[in-house]
């Protein structure tokens, strides 16, 4: 018997599809527009079009294609028309950004440099939490034993 | 086909019955050949150690099979809910929560309390599983608190409570307001060094499996003793078919090796299925035959139906005071057992259990956490209103004992077949009325906790027609029981009319409970292989006796 070694397909990189080269200057113009720059925080676009990039199937970057080449431009009043009319398709979009912005490990460290304790990663630090789960101070609660079961009149 | 080969037992599944099976069988001597469609997990599999991890729950750790698409996933078609479950060695415990409940003594006997719908008591009692639920328990390392006066007593846990987020003060705070029954939640996760696994060092995600081995998964509890006592795992072997002689007696297993599509075939006088509440219907009725056209052990028309899942509703609580709702286990916290018992004041039987605890991370609390319901705004507020959101989150689940109904039920899909040809399990599954008035009535309980806690708000998920629960908890579809017309095992897990054939998962389950299932699947197993030993060393045939109805 083979003893398998999965690869799985929706690893990211697999694919290696990438994005055509104008979807993925929309993708990165609609970023910015969805999430952008602040004063410690920088915008999404760039993010999510490389995010995106080494991620997407072949099926959802011809989706993205068709959400983002529909638009006339990228703007604010572009979107908050296609959140108005097509929500299904905006909510395409803004997963594919808002995913791809906080899982960024620029993200994340600039989070923590704002004093977050989220570290990004999980593993392998994990968090120490010093103290112990709560406790009720006054137990309460029943239980029904075995041969006490009885006919509920409904 | 190559040559049939020859077994003492065989095993279906490398999940928690499966795994619990073989494991004890092989401590008593006996040698296993265990069937696992699915691989070997690697600690580097999990995606925690990565930034991107909430997206792997997209991908590859994504829980529904068919967004999945893996080559060891089957197609779950058809509709009523998200079919939750994972094909690998350690089943579906690989990417569960661990929440861990026994279920109360008045959980095995609706058919006296109620009989609604399907409603039958078990053919056995809450007694029967205790001395399993406790060596279950030890096998998975479960961490909790003892002296929850709405149990049973019982020993303690064989580690200490885990710690948790500052959410857990909120809850218990909340919960000590409405003044409900609260307990320090048990959870399947070792929170010290246990039997080799490293402690949990809360690292806020456990749903995409856990590297470190803290949470006690079907691997850690029972497929990696059960290698070390010489399990013959093969991995990637996806069974076909079960076999049976002219007799009709289960005589062994064909299956397909996925990486050479080569058919095998094992024989066997003693065939035990644990492919889990989808999985399991379907194989047996994917092993229609002469004597037996319409499925294996299904005599009756009982395979597949009466699927149970819990009736759900999540909900998002959002806090002005920071929760860091991303660190300690996903576990849950805390739960309330409240309204756990059938009170019929309020329009329903059955009863709930309410789950509090730990969120996801960033993305998904900028996506409206884990309902979804409220994204974070985007534009030139999204910042200020993910500061908002971000370390402020609260998870909640009400989760309701359905009844069991004969047409929720897994069937075979005409039409679609998984990547070896062997057709796919179709779904069908409705809320009986009974369930949705519990489910509204728990909907309106968790909004007056959300209140009594001092949240900001609460996202709900509706009870409407957009309804699609999630499908984690499978149970039911080859369930225990004292008669054959309603059942299709007995109380030792014996295939109604099929000798040699041993059914013991999830799909075992006679009703639901309110509590999440696992801590009852081990237990059942464990007592299962009791039974198998016990019937092996008299040299006694495993086969159901359908007169007199077999109380254990
Ligand atoms: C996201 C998620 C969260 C959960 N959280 C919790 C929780 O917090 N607490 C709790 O108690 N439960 C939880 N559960 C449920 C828990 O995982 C299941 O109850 C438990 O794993 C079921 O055990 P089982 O033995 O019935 O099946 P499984 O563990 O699913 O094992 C079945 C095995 O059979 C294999 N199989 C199926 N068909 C074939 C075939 N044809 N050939 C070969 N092998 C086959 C499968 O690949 C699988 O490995 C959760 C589940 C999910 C998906």
């Amino acid at each position: 018997m083979t003893d398998i070694t999965m690869r799985h397909p929706s690893r990211p990189g697999f694919y290696n599809c990438g994005l055509p080269a104008a979807v993925r200057s929309s993708l990165a113009e609609a970023g910015d527009v969805l999430i952008p720059r602040s004063d410690t925080m920088p915008p999404a676009g760039d993010i999510a079009a490389l995010f995106v990039s080494e991620r997407v199937s072949p099926a959802e970057a011809a989706e993205l294609e068709g959400i983002l080449g529909a638009l006339t431009e990228v703007s604010v009043a572009t979107l908050t028309d296609l959140e108005l009319n097509r929500p299904e398709r905006f909510a395409v979009l803004r997963t594919w950004v808002y995913q791809a912005y906080y899982g960024s490990p620029v993200v994340t460290g600039l989070m923590q440099l704002q004093g977050s304790a989220y570290h990004g990663a999980p593993q392998p630090f994990g968090y120490e939490l010093h103290e112990d789960a709560p406790v009720p101070t006054e137990p309460r609660g029943t239980f029904i034993p075995t041969e006490e079961v009885v006919r509920v009149r409904r | 086909m190559s040559a049939v080969e020859q077994a003492e037992v065989v095993v279906i599944g490398a999940g928690v019955g499966g795994g619990a099976i073989a494991s004890r069988l092989l401590e008593s001597g006996v040698r296993v050949v265990m069937l696992e469609q699915g691989p070997h997990i690697d600690p580097l599999d999990h995606a925690q150690l990565r930034t991107d991890w909430e997206f792997s729950l997209t991908r590859e750790w994504a829980f529904d099979p068919n967004v999945r698409g893996l080559d060891e996933d089957y197609p779950v078609t058809g509709d009523g809910f998200n079919p939750f479950l994972f094909n690998a060695v350690g089943g579906s415990t690989n990417h569960y929560g661990g929440f861990w409940h026994r279920m109360k003594p008045a959980e095995f006997r609706k058919g006296t309390e109620h009989g609604l719908a399907n409603s039958e008591d078990w053919p056995i009692s809450h007694e029967d599983l205790v001395p399993y639920y406790e060596e279950n328990d030890r096998r998975f390392g479960v961490s909790g608190l003892a002296g929850d006066p709405s149990h049973p007593p019982r020993e303690p846990r064989p580690t200490p409570p885990l710690r948790h987020g500052p959410y857990a003060r909120i809850i218990a705070d909340g919960l000590d307001r409405l003044g409900w029954h609260w307990w320090p939640a048990d959870n399947a996760i070792a929170s010290v060094p246990y039997r080799g696994r490293q402690a949990c060092n809360n690292c806020g995600m456990c749903t995409p499996g856990c590297p470190r081995g803290s949470l006690g998964t079907a691997t850690e509890a029972y497929i990696k003793p059960a290698l070390r006592a010489g399990l013959d795992l093969r991995v990637g072997a996806r069974v076909v078919r079960i076999c049976t002689d002219h007799t009709g007696k289960a005589s062994g297993v064909e299956y397909v090796d996925r990486a050479t599509r080569a058919m095998h075939r094992v024989d066997a006088p003693l065939v035990v299925l644990a492919a889990n509440g989808i999985g399991t219907p379907r194989i047996l009725l994917n092993s229609a035959n002469a004597q037996a056209p319409h499925g294996l052990a299904n005599e009756h028309d009982q395979v597949g139906r009466n699927l149970m899942l819990h009736g759900y509703v999540l909900a998002d609580i959002w806090y002005d005071q920071p929760t860091g709702h991303f660190m300690g286990p996903w576990g849950a916290s805390t739960f309330s057992h409240e309204f756990h018992a059938t009170d019929a004041m309020r329009g329903a039987v059955n009863g709930m259990t309410l789950t509090f605890g730990a969120g996801f991370g960033p993305a998904a609390v900028s996506l409206g956490g884990t309902t979804g319901i409220a994204p974070v705004a985007w534009g030139q507020a999204h910042h200020a209103e993910f500061a908002r959101a971000f370390d402020h989150n609260v998870f909640a689940a009400l989760q309701i004992e359905d009844l069991p109904q004969s047409d929720n039920r897994i069937t075979l899909d005409p039409d679609v077949v998984d990547s070896s040809g062997i057709p796919a399990a179709r779904r069908h599954y409705r809320l009986h009325e009974n369930d949705r008035t519990l489910l509204e009535f728990g909907t309106q309980r968790l909004q007056e906790f959300a209140t009594a806690s001092g949240a900001r708000s609460i996202d709900v998920q509706p009870v409407d027609d957009r309804y699609n629960p999630p499908g984690w908890h499978l149970m039911g579809t080859a369930r225990m029981g004292a008669r054959p017309e309603s059942s299709v095992v007995d109380s030792w897990h014996r295939a109604w009319n099929v000798p040699g054939l041993v059914i013991c998962d999830g799909s075992s389950m006679t009703t639901g409970g309110a509590v999440n299932p696992t801590s009852t699947i081990g237990a059942m197993a464990l007592r299962c292989a009791d039974g198998l030993i016990a019937s092996m060393r008299s040299g006694l045939a495993v086969a159901a006796d359908p007169a007199p109805a077999g109380r254990a």
